[in-house]
């Protein structure tokens, strides 16, 4: 098992290795001048008129004259460092604008996690030890014509319904201004509810199919008909032997949802004007902002290989035939 | 008797009138400004973010000037101001008592390190022949240039962060545009920053009764709020939550205004907007050099659909002097573009612009085959411009003039840059925002600059009258040098044909109407301008 998971880890390494270079090539052939982004098309164009020496001031500055390796050879040191720099479109330090989108982002992306696992496994299993019954002839074609509507535009739709119609919700943003205290978290919990719905209602679809076909697939085994001939009751089955095997799974897509963490939700977060993590990425690309994109993009890498690394080490667990596996092939 | 009677009458009604003066207007409490700005960024040196864009409008600025409803240069931290005849001097006074929003007075050394800050430090361009600044008087002063500068100055700075600067805060700060000290913000207009809230994208603003300029201040204070897009902001507006948006050179999108017309309390604040789109000829090659196919291929163009893509049914056909009515000399002689597919081929017939070869494409006039390179302008939204690309191809096409978008371009930024610079197309699509208003879209037509003059050009147009009526507009001396050559750009650009405008626009800058009362739209600007903290009341 310890030689099997250090493997893994190994290859993670080398692929966050991997990673990073091609996230630092990509995102220096991209097309455009990111001066031009810089400062913003107006001001630019504002001063190849009246300054343009301050335009290779500015380039110079953020080594952008220099030569492909040498960035290179400077982002690496940077990484491991944990510098990545100051974000082009407001000069504070990527690290920073990181740390408070995150914040906003783990507060949406945190409960869609815990509510849609619970909520999508337990729909999930009611549909699939029952396929063809009521529950699953509602619930399915629910779920999967909720999996078929884009999220922004179910998102303008809710919006205009609850938000702009019926008022039960604010209209935009992450918080109400001038507030403190409980009045301020009060306003953020109200601020969230749109976008945390959609969020839930979209991963719990896609929970929610997974576990129903894991458990219909399970039902029609074997050894469940053994157990039932057994003489063993409907629950025993249902959590000693369905459930079980079910999870493996489903566990390892919660832990692949896991590296979504941080991603944050970019399309829920746009429509609704919410500074998470998707935003910033998003303002990023759109920007052509280096130094954030870099860092997001490799964040998001990070997060993706650890989460596999994980879902690896928790099938493991679970399944006792990937440890026989692992153990026969060392 | 009854005389006195009347007197006491008279009296008492003087009395009453006198009173119900002296209460004054009644004043805005708050002014909630809307804006798809962020809110992030609180640099005077800087245009960027809402911030920089509510200081077209002299907010938190000192800006000396403003360009008043008619687009006219009225004072504003001036008191007065004065050309001399030969156009290098600018004598000028201030307001008496201005206060810097740390509570320092302003002062002549204020104002001298403005213009050598500005020249020295900022190198704007308006001011690379400042000679000298002098105090001359109590709140006066002068600046003499060795061109005659100061009235193009005036007129290009007033909507480019041109205001009073305080010394003790910019002094020794090379890097002024990435300065992010508390004090970044502080200025000596009506209305300081005390706050904002980056999480819910919002700055508050209060007034500053010493830095009135314009008379009374009657919003007592502003708050800008940043909306995720202009749809949220709309339904935000119609709510109530906010009193009227702004967004410099973004008006509200047509497609969205039919939602929210007519709605109790809501005006769309609608009028001619100057931003405008344009289509170049590639002049200085074939077929482009040719007055004539430049001529017929103006009748080709589908201007109603182009119309119809830019803004929605609010769109109309341009004429063919380039500029729109809300340009200062506009030329309402000159007529209209006109779609006539038959005229064009004809035109072109006779050019000799046939399809010799039975290829169903029409060939040079030597035999030479035809196939048009279009570019639109590479920009981060280019949606519109792109669209124009597919509609001005297809107007080519149906006329037997084969074309193409040019891919490269409109992928990279560089590579656009580099064949506009060198003239590498035939024809170009691009935009000019609202902001040239003064010196109009025939600054991006120019193909050549004057002497000294940094910065690019679009343009391929070589004709040496283009040159000289642009140069002779932008350093007018007073409104008459400046109406009588943009006058002569506008015949010109009828009888050369070197570009077009495709369409003349209706922008949309809406505000409500339920509370508050002395709004004015201004044409390309809006309800939220230099004037406003000044004419808005309470209802």
């Amino acid at each position: 098992m310890f030689k099997h998971i250090l493997k893994k880890t190994l290859i993670a390494i080398a692929t966050i290795w991997l990673i990073i270079t091609i996230s630092f090539t990509l995102v220096h052939t991209m097309p455009g001048d990111p001066i031009i982004f810089l400062i913003g098309e107006e001001e630019y164009y504002y001063l190849l008129d009246n300054n343009p020496a301050y335009l290779e001031q500015v380039t110079e500055k953020f080594g952008l004259n220099d030569d492909l390796p040498t960035q290179y050879a400077r982002y690496m040191k940077s990484v491991l460092t944990l510098d990545f720099g100051l974000s082009y479109t407001n000069q504070k330090p990527v690290i920073e604008n990181f740390r408070s989108a995150a914040y906003w982002t783990l507060l949406l992306s945190v409960p869609t996690l815990i509510i849609s696992c619970i909520l999508g496994a337990v729909l999930g299993i009611h549909a699939g030890i029952r396929p063809g019954g009521l529950f699953d002839r509602i619930a399915t074609p629910f779920f999967l014509f909720l999996n078929t509507i884009p999220s922004n535009c179910l998102s303008l739709l809710l919006l205009i319904a609850f938000a702009y119609k019926l008022k039960w919700v604010p209209i935009n943003g992450m918080v109400s201004p001038g507030l403190s205290g409980a009045a301020r978290t009060a306003s953020i919990v109200q601020h969230m509810i749109l976008p945390l719905c959609i969020l839930i209602l979209f991963r719990t679809s896609g929970d929610f199919m997974l576990m129903k076909s894991t458990v219909s697939q399970i039902r029609q085994e074997e050894y469940i008909l053994t157990a039932r001939a057994k003489g063993i009751g409907q629950n025993k089955v249902l959590f000693r032997h369905v459930l079980k095997n079910a999870l493996v799974p489903y566990s390892t897509s919660l832990c692949m949802q896991l590296g979504g963490l941080l991603s944050g939700a970019m399309v829920v977060e746009v429509v609704f004007g919410w500074k998470g993590m998707g935003q910033m990425m998003y303002n990023a690309v759109s920007c052509r902002d280096f130094a954030t994109a870099q860092f997001c993009f490799l964040l998001s890498a990070l997060c993706v290989v650890l989460s596999n690394l994980l879902g690896d080490i928790v099938a493991a667990a679970i399944d006792p035939r990937i440890r026989e596996e692992a153990a026969e092939r060392a | 008797m009854k005389k006195l009677v009347s007197l006491l009458l008279m009296l008492v009604f003087v009395f009453s009138l006198s009173c119900a003066m002296a209460e004054g207007k009644k004043h805005v409490e708050n002014l909630i400004v809307g804006t798809t700005a962020a809110n992030n960024t609180f640099n005077m040196t800087t245009q960027s973010d809402a911030f920089g864009r509510m200081n077209y409008n002299g907010l938190t600025q000192g800006n000396y000037v403003y360009r008043d409803a008619n687009g006219d240069l009225q004072p504003y931290f001036f008191t007065s101001y004065e050309i001399s005849e030969d156009g290098k001097v600018l004598d000028f006074t201030w307001h008496k008592g201005a206060i810097w929003h740390d509570g320092q007075p302003v002062t002549d050394e204020d104002i001298i390190f403005t213009f050598e800050f500005q020249r020295d430090v900022k190198k704007v361009g308006g001011l690379s022949n400042l000679v000298s600044v002098e105090i001359t008087g109590e709140n006066a002063a002068r600046l003499t240039f060795s061109q005659p500068d100061v009235y193009y100055y005036l007129n290009t700075s007033c909507m480019n962060t041109a205001c009073i600067y305080a010394k003790h805060i910019w002094e020794g700060i090379e890097d002024y545009s990435h300065y992010t000290g508390e004090d970044a913000a502080i200025g000596c207009g009506p209305y300081k920053l005390v706050g904002y809230d980056v999480d819910s994208q919002t700055s508050y603003y209060e007034a500053v009764p010493e830095n009135a300029f314009l008379g009374e201040i009657t919003v007592d204070k502003v708050t800008v709020q940043t909306y995720a897009d202009q749809a949220s902001l709309m339904m935000a507006l119609a709510s109530g939550e906010c009193d009227a948006y702004y967004n410099y050179a973004n008006p509200i999108e047509a497609t969205l205004i039919d939602s929210f017309t007519g709605m109790d309390g809501l005006d769309m604040g609608e009028s001619p907007f100057a931003g405008s789109y344009q289509m170049l000829f590639g002049c200085s090659r074939t077929p482009g050099d040719d007055v004539i196919f430049r001529q017929a291929i103006a009748y080709a163009i589908d201007y109603p659909t182009a119309a119809t893509a830019i803004n929605g049914e609010y769109g109309k056909p341009a004429n063919r002097g380039v500029l729109g009515p809300s340009f200062k000399g506009f030329d309402d002689s000159i007529a209209m573009l006109e779609y006539n597919v038959e005229t064009a081929k004809s035109m072109l017939d006779a050019a000799g612009y046939v399809d010799a070869d039975g290829d169903g494409w029409r060939e040079l006039p030597d035999g030479g085959k035809m196939d048009l390179s279009v570019i639109p302008q590479y920009s981060r939204s280019m949606e519109v411009r792109s669209r124009l690309g597919e509609i001005v191809c297809k107007s080519l096409q149906n006329v037997g003039v084969n074309c193409h978008i040019d891919e490269e371009a409109i992928a990279n930024s560089e590579i656009w840059e580099d064949k506009v610079t060198k003239e590498e197309y035939d024809i170009s699509i691009t935009f000019t925002t609202s902001g040239m208003l003064y010196s109009t879209p025939f600054r991006y037509i120019l193909a050549e600059l004057r002497d000294g003059d940094s910065g690019w050009h679009w343009g391929s147009c070589h004709d040496p009258r283009l040159k000289e009526y642009y140069y002779a507009m932008t350093e007018a001396i007073n409104d008459e040098q400046y109406i009588e050559n943009s006058r002569n750009l506008q015949h010109l650009a009828d009888e050369e044909m070197f570009g077009l405008t495709f369409a003349w626009q209706t922008g949309f800058f809406p505000y409500r109407t339920d509370k508050i009362e002395g709004w004015d739209n201004w044409q390309s600007w809006g309800v939220i301008n230099a004037r406003t903290w000044f004419d808005l009341t309470a209802k």
